[in-house]
């Protein structure tokens, strides 16, 4: 790795305004065409009811981009904020980003939650949120420093290609002295070449003396990103208090940080050790209930299961500190030391790797058949460093891979590779061939929609059966959760504004397990609830681990378990503390009710946002195949006989599997009418009048979408 | 004794589908089958959140 380079050809100094309760409200637009830097206040009316995050994301990207602006427009924006909570050192998951913008993969916003310090270090140098538009006509680098208080935007030629040395790189240019100052933001080459690139928020590991990143993953921002030229984004910051925010109240902010990350602390150890493991203690777990996807998400479960889960993983993660924001007390963003590829350009050297979390040992490790824990670690290597997103990569070639397996493609359309699930080398030589753009990969990196009509248009395949296999919805591939036998779970993917992420509603245990929702109506009152209060955390920067991943030890005992009550008043009372307004839990679920529904508006302005839209894939819902019924045999003749009533005698496997799907899916719907009833919409699931004007978004702009869709 | 009788006799267990037994997790579906050791230190996982 060379010398960086770096040419500067714009500066702006600004005034840095001052952090108040949590906001600057100021934003910055950057228009790379032109490298137009504009700082404007934010208004009142937009603050109260937009709260910040991914409420601010969405205001300002709404106002940038028309009904018919593609992803790869100059208008699409790509939004930043980091909300009022976000950047409180020791409150536990504290310091989150959120990204918005149009989506490769969906044509509609997408929203992606993402640890580390460019967040904080952006609002501190005096912007609540950045948008970024436009595209430079060379590779650019945008400095936000607020330290010296300046914005530059420098032409940038040979820098690493890479996001891993790209990173580190930047670091050392922007701050060789304290490193910990800078937090950069980086895609990679497979974000130039797919879409499903994701971002890279990097932080300073000042105990290991590195640089670390965590992603924002979902739906292809780091794609927008390298379509604008934006090789990184990088924010300069000094120190960090609590003070930082300027809290309303002080000594109310250290009471609830306290009583948190205190219980945290003493319960993390008793309960899922995500300070020792992070979330691969999910691996056994989804194995051991069936939810672990497995071959393309055929099965649910898989007898090695257990070597690519926590008791691996545990050994593996170098021991120290692992927090993405100062003083997290769940500390789960772990990494494994001297890690050597054994392919690709890094082969045989030594790296670090972030990871993996469990989304990326089951899409990258069980989906594909692939049950070893080293592969896994190279597969998340290489993602990061090319900015691909380890979900949609995982997700995606498990589709691959199942077609081939049924003959739909062949060695003579993927160049060669047999791609049966289990091929490691063939998976990691795809995700080669995907950041470079060449060969088979060039395709798989299109994502599952585009593969579908690709593989149907020029090899041929059959398109029924792809869309039934095919996971995803909305364009999105689905995050790594079997959902067949929780019907909630099927809303929380089929309902998700941005598609499938589990981010919305993770429900499988309350439905499935503990049937905790046994009518149409409590599943649509948890599809109402669970939505909105998780949607909170991306309006305050804030991770929703804490609430809900170490609970108290008298959580059982009171009236509401699943929705953790305790918790949601402290995270009412950090609220109340740092913004000074006083706020109920319930305040809460308005907030979000309010950016929930201008969301939903927002996909139907982009020609999306119906019920139309909130389909699934069948294999989301019951059994495909004949070898997947026989699979779990026992179960659906149970449920044929016993729930629907029928003889099932004189049936074959693949009269019964048709039975279940007409039940199945037929009950999907039900639940979507539920839904819809629930959060004041249509059945055609557009958000009525009454409920914008019961939201306060009834503004002319929003009422006009509206109208253009029959909602008068 | 397996986890199962374990369960059987505390009151209101109904979210715990998931158990630490000496370090080691046990999902609900291994609960009859698996014996509880002397001087165990077992641990019950209040609600499995996910994501």
């Amino acid at each position: 790795m060379g010398p960086v380079k770096l040419n500067e050809v714009k500066t702006v100094s600004y005034d840095r305004a001052e952090v108040i309760k949590g906001y600057t409200d100021r934003s910055l637009h950057i228009n790379l065409t032109g490298n137009d830097i504009r700082i404007d206040a934010i208004d009142a009316a937009v603050k109260d009811k937009f709260i910040g995050g991914k409420g601010y994301d969405l205001w300002f990207m709404w106002q940038a981009v028309q009904g018919a602006t593609k992803w790869n427009d100059p208008e699409n924006a790509l939004c930043i904020s980091a909300g009022p909570l976000g950047g409180t050192p020791g409150y536990p998951g504290g310091g989150k980003s959120i990204v918005t913008t149009i989506s490769p993969l969906t044509g509609a916003p997408i929203d992606s939650n993402v640890g580390g310090y460019f967040g904080p270090y952006k609002k501190f140098s005096g912007f609540d949120v950045i948008t970024l538009t436009g595209k430079a006509d060379q590779d650019i680098v945008i400095l936000i420093d607020g330290i010296e208080s300046r914005i530059k935007i420098f032409n940038a030629a040979d820098l690493p290609d890479n996001a891993y040395d790209l990173s580190e790189a930047l670091t050392r240019y922007f701050d060789e002295e304290k490193p910990v100052n800078i937090s950069v933001v980086t895609a990679g080459p497979g974000a130039e070449n797919t879409y499903f690139g994701c971002l890279n928020f990097s932080w300073y590991d000042a105990g290991r003396k590195r640089v670390r990143y965590k992603q924002a993953g979902r739906g292809g921002t780091g794609t927008v990103l390298a379509d604008k030229r934006i090789k990184a984004v990088v924010a300069r910051y000094g120190a960090v208090s609590m003070k930082s925010n300027q809290p309303a109240d002080l000594e109310a902010l250290k009471t609830v940080t306290k009583t948190h990350a205190k219980e945290i602390h003493e319960l993390d150890g008793k309960q899922n050790r995500m300070a020792l493991v992070g979330t691969t203690h999910l691996v056994p777990i989804m194995n051991d209930h069936d939810c672990l996807p497995t071959h393309n998400f055929k099965f649910g479960s898989h007898p090695e299961a257990a070597v690519i889960g926590e008791d691996v993983y545990e050994h593996i993660f170098d021991k120290g500190f692992d927090g993405c924001w100062r003083g997290c007390a769940v500390a789960c963003a772990h990494g494994v030391k001297d890690f050597s590829p054994f392919t690709g350009p890094f082969k045989g050297t030594r790296v670090f790797v972030d990871g993996p979390e469990y989304e990326t040992v089951a899409g990258c490790g069980s989906n594909l058949g692939i049950f070893d824990a080293h592969t896994i670690l190279e597969i998340n290597f290489y993602c990061d460093a090319y900015g691909l997103d380890t979900i949609s990569v995982g997700t995606s070639i498990g589709f691959v891979m199942e077609c081939f397996e049924n003959g739909l493609i062949t060695t003579e359309h993927t160049g060669g590779l047999e791609l049966n699930f289990g091929n490691r080398y063939g998976t990691l030589e795809l995700i080669h061939q995907m950041a470079k753009g060449e060969g088979f990969g060039a395709i798989v990196g299109k994502g599952i929609r585009q593969m579908k009509q690709i593989f149907a248009d020029k090899f041929n395949a059959d398109p029924g059966f792809m869309q039934d296999i095919g996971m995803e919805s909305k364009g999105l591939e689905f995050s790594e959760y079997i959902t067949k036998e929780s019907l909630a779970q099927q809303g929380g993917y089929g309902l998700a504004l941005k598609g499938p992420q589990h981010d919305e509603a993770w429900l499988i245990f309350l439905d499935m397990v503990h049937n905790f929702m046994p009518t149409f109506e409590n599943k649509a009152e948890a599809l109402h609830w669970f939505p909105m209060f998780r949607t909170w955390f991306s309006l305050c920067g804030l991770c929703k681990l804490p609430w809900n991943d170490i609970v108290p030890e008298d959580n059982k005992d009171t009236k509401e378990p699943a929705k953790v009550m305790k918790h949601v008043q402290w995270y009412a009372d950090f609220f109340s503390a740092v913004t000074g307004r006083e706020t109920t839990p319930d305040d809460l679920i308005a907030m979000s009710e309010a950016v929930y529904n201008f969301q939903r508006v927002f996909n139907l302005k982009m020609g999306y946002g119906t019920r139309e839209h909130d389909t699934l894939p069948y294999r989301a819902m019951g059994p495909v195949t004949v070898e997947e019924y026989d699979s779990r045999r026992d179960r659906y003749d149970t449920q044929l006989t016993d729930t629907y009533g029928m003889d099932i005698s004189g049936m074959d496997t693949a009269a019964k599997v048709a039975a279940l799907r007409k039940e199945r899916e037929s009950q999907y719907e039900q639940l979507k009418d539920a839904v819809y009833d629930r959060r004041g919409w249509t059945r055609n699931g557009i958000p009525t009048k009454e409920t914008v004007q019961r939201l306060g978004i009834d503004f002319p702009e929003v009422l006009e979408v509206l109208a253009e869709n029959g909602i008068q | 004794m397996t986890i199962a009788d374990l369960l059987k006799q505390m009151p209101d267990v109904r979210f715990c589908s998931v158990v630490r037994l000496n370090g080691k997790l046990v999902s609900s579906p291994r609960f009859q089958e698996t014996r509880i050791p002397d001087n165990a230190v077992i641990y019950l996982l209040p609600l499995v959140a996910g994501g």
